[in-house]
């Protein structure tokens, strides 16, 4: 059994890096391609911190060497056969994957606003005069929410994905006075990037933003209009 | 460090794990068809996954149950 880390350009094999339960992470390649794979007779990975950090911790240590299109966890294959088949039969899919993700890393994003009036409305209008009833109040807290949702993209997501090659939205969160984006950014942006970050939630004010990453590119293994 | 900068640290760390299940349990090359294995471990697996993807998706779209089915 085959458990599979991440697929990159470069054939060689990482030097002591260890993969899950104490094997050794090796190489089989297929013409330009290499896929990146421990050996176990048997092997049962869970969703827990342990395996989850080690399946990552080699991804990253991996993409510290070359550029890598990682593998989802719990990935597997029965041997070197099926695995040679796969990158084979799927070898345009991850070049141009590849090419996608040349010299890049991924930055996660998270912004939020730190006051969203929900239960009560904005402050009184003319149309909202004591005596509104409940409806309209709720309407004006849903319109300032969806006010407060566009700020964030104009005042966040835009000059960040200035600094980045592309972006890739949470579906979870769409229409939420929160963001929630995955940015590719070139190796050499990254600082650039997080300063930036920085600045903007200094210069907003009432906005939190947080940065996680480097990762490696696991949301744009795919085309991107998929 | 301060009580506000301890918070942060917290923050990250839980955006961190959030951030690293989203990933690896949700984006990444996957493998298709009749290549993966058909053996007990590897559906159990897939059946635990599915589970904590869905208390990922509802850990950020807010209240309501995750809709899992339970494993047997």
């Amino acid at each position: 059994m085959l458990y599979l880390y991440a697929i990159s350009g470069e054939a060689d094999p990482p030097q002591g890096l260890d993969g899950l339960r104490g094997s050794s992470v090796e190489t089989v390649s297929v013409g330009s391609l290499s896929a990146f794979v421990s050996s176990h007779d048997q092997i049962r990975v869970e969703a827990n911190e342990d395996d989850l950090w080690g399946h990552e911790a080699v991804v990253e240590a991996l993409m510290e060497r070359s550029d890598v299109l990682p593998m989802r966890f719990g990935s597997m294959v029965a041997d070197e056969l099926a695995l040679s088949g796969m990158l084979r039969d799927r070898q345009a899919e991850f070049e141009t994957g590849l090419k996608r993700v040349r010299g890049a890393v991924e930055l996660g994003v998270r912004a939020l606003r730190s006051e969203i009036p929900v239960e009560r409305p904005t402050a009184p209008t003319a149309s909202s005069a004591e005596g509104a009833s409940p409806g309209t109040a709720y309407m004006m807290a849903r319109l300032e929410q969806e006010r407060q949702s566009d700020d964030l993209e104009r005042w966040v997501h835009a000059p960040l994905d200035a600094l980045a090659r592309a972006s890739r939205r949470s579906p979870a969160l769409q229409g939420k006075p929160f963001l929630h984006v995955s940015y590719l950014v070139e190796r050499d942006a990254v600082e650039t990037f997080r300063l930036r970050v920085e600045e903007l939630e200094s210069e907003l004010g009432r906005v939190q933003i947080l940065c996680t990453g480097p990762w490696p590119p696991y949301n744009f293994v795919a085309a991107l209009d998929q | 460090m301060s009580g506000a900068s301890l918070r942060r640290s917290a923050e990250m760390r839980e955006a961190t794990l959030i951030d690293l299940l989203d990933r690896l349990l949700a984006g990444g090359v996957v493998i298709h068809g009749d290549i993966t294995l058909a053996v007990a471990d590897v559906d159990l697996v897939h059946v635990g996954l599915r589970a904590v993807i869905a208390s990922v998706d509802s850990l950020q779209s807010g209240p309501g149950p995750p809709s899992i089915d339970e494993a047997a």
